[in-house]
């Protein structure tokens, strides 16, 4: 395989935007990544398009891809539609590393776009409960905000993490996304005004969870010759792992899937989760965030809440964690995830990430992004290491 | 007449609320799927699976309430895991105003929706057993 790097990247600003169409979003997002990477657009050979729910939303099932990049002016190459639900974005990311890897092609586009405002919310909250079996988990009422909140439960009961070291996730996450002119939103919160919002599922409040949303990201992989004209710093595609649901998780002596896909990743890329400084977590209710730092390896188990408490995963800490504000307050427009978790990432390896930039210039970064849920599993995770 | 609304998962005679739950057991590794699973996932075998009876009672594992729900049902939203004999563990809504993990459960038959012919679409819940004196 071959290195490949991240020449650019782009991200709409997530949020609601009834006056915008998917195709608006779509072009922000992928000529933001073009200027950015300084590329000649008709060196793109290859082009891997995320979106999960506009064919329930809009009826666009099929060929969203091929619409939504000739709307970019992006034609004739290859287009290959992605879906993993949530995990979509990173899907793609994967893909199009592999495309490049390979030495199939030198420059290909990721692209993750969705629109969960339509005007029509229950056809919107439909559209997100198919991600799921519906011939079975769907039928029988689901709940995904549930299925989380007894990961969490599970996680306090087992190392007496307390509510209150969850809502400073919340916090933490608001906090960066004040921060972030791209987060939906920018508003700060306090411990007591996130533990006393509305109870969804205990132990999660209302200021836990992440919003629906609208909005775009999607980035350049470059490798063989292409490197060569690179202007920016250079971002290195140290791994990525895309790992599926493992039915057989709760037998003992099995990993947790996000473990198993980060243990690939770190093994891929001969990097040691101690030597990680800042990272993207799917915190789609902020506490699994610190589940997942355990999860990815990056923090010994049992010491997730000993990280909140001494701020290791602030802006000024050693593991800055969802420093865009994360899921929670940067928004999750689903398929635009896990490529707006990429651009985060970059941004913070190049130093470019403004008033949220992390202070100790970490030389690597992590994302984490999951999607769907099949017989009590994520149905897709995907961990991605980019270096500098 | 009725028939499971998840195929595959509930058995019984005419009256749907005596049904039990149906999974399938892979005779090789004696490993128990929820619902009827056509290959077993340890042994990769799609001919030693045989159906079996999973029977109406179980232990709660873990649960959780929500304050919403999704459409076509209503709050409080309890979801949770029922153990059943053989250690498989079945997600499942539940009721009850006291649930405790651990405690015994038992399944609830209940009718979900209607075919045009009139048969009966079943689906179940679990409720605390009920000790009789």
């Amino acid at each position: 395989m071959r290195d490949v790097y991240v020449a650019g990247v782009g991200m709409t600003r997530f949020g609601k935007f009834l006056d915008k169409t998917l195709k608006d979003l779509a072009r922000e997002a992928v000529w933001e990544a073009i200027r950015d990477a300084e590329i000649d657009p008709r060196k793109i050979a290859v082009a891997y398009a995320a979106n999960s729910y506009a064919g329930l939303i809009t009826g666009q099932e099929t060929v969203r891809g091929q619409t939504l990049l000739r709307a970019c002016g992006i034609t004739k190459i290859p287009v290959i539609n992605v879906e993993n639900a949530c995990a979509s974005g990173s899907t793609a990311f994967n893909q199009a590393w592999l495309a490049v890897a390979s030495g199939l092609y030198d420059v290909a586009l990721a692209l993750g776009v969705e629109k969960l405002y339509c005007g029509d919310l229950g056809k919107s909250l439909h559209a997100l409960s198919t991600s799921s079996d519906v011939e079975i988990e769907g039928k029988m009422g689901i709940f995904f905000p549930g299925i989380y909140a007894l990961r969490v439960k599970e996680h306090m009961a087992k190392y007496g993490i307390t509510k209150e070291q969850l809502a400073r996730v919340a916090v933490k996450n608001h906090f960066n996304g004040s921060l972030n002119p791209r987060a939906q939103y920018r508003n700060t919160v306090t411990v007591e005004e996130v533990l006393t919002s509305r109870v969804i599922v205990d132990p999660i409040t209302l200021l836990m969870t992440a919003p629906i949303g609208d909005g775009a990201a999607a980035a350049i992989l470059v490798g063989g010759e292409a490197v060569k004209n690179l202007r920016k710093p250079k971002v290195k595609v140290l791994a990525t792992c895309l790992v599926s649901n493992d039915p057989l998780v709760e037998e003992e002596g099995r990993e947790p899937t996000v473990t198993r896909a980060a243990r690939a990743a770190f093994e891929a890329a001969s990097v040691d989760p101690k030597d990680v400084g800042v990272v993207e977590l799917h915190d789609v209710v902020a506490p699994v965030e610190m589940l997942l730092w355990e999860q990815t390896l990056i923090c010994p188990p049992g010491e997730s809440g000993k990280w909140v408490d001494e701020g290791v995963v602030e802006l000024t800490g050693r593991v800055a964690s969802n420093t865009s504000g994360g899921l929670c307050a940067k928004g999750h427009p689903a398929a635009a995830t896990g490529l707006a978790q990429v651009a985060e990432i970059v941004w913070q390896l190049r130093g470019e990430a403004g008033q949220r930039q992390v202070q100790h210039k970490p030389l690597v970064g992590m994302v984490e992004n999951g999607g769907g849920n099949v017989a009590n599993d994520t149905a897709a995770v995907a961990i991605h290491l980019l270096g500098r | 007449m009725w028939r499971p609304l998840i195929p595959m998962s509930m058995q019984g005679g005419q009256d749907y609320k005596e049904a039990s739950l149906l999974g399938s057991i892979c005779r090789i590794c004696q490993r128990i799927y929820f619902p009827f699973q056509p290959v077993c996932f340890a042994c990769y075998s799609d001919e030693a699976v045989e159906p079996i009876n999973l029977g109406r009672r179980g232990r709660l594992v873990k649960y959780t309430v929500a304050t919403v729900a999704p459409a076509g049902f209503e709050p409080p939203h309890i979801q949770g895991f029922v153990e059943l004999p053989g250690g498989v563990r079945v997600f499942s809504l539940l009721y009850g105003n006291n649930l405790k993990e651990g405690m015994e459960m038992e399944l609830v038959p209940e009718v979900r929706g209607q075919e045009e012919d009139g048969t009966l679409l079943v689906c179940f819940r679990f409720k605390p057993l009920e000790v009789s004196r």
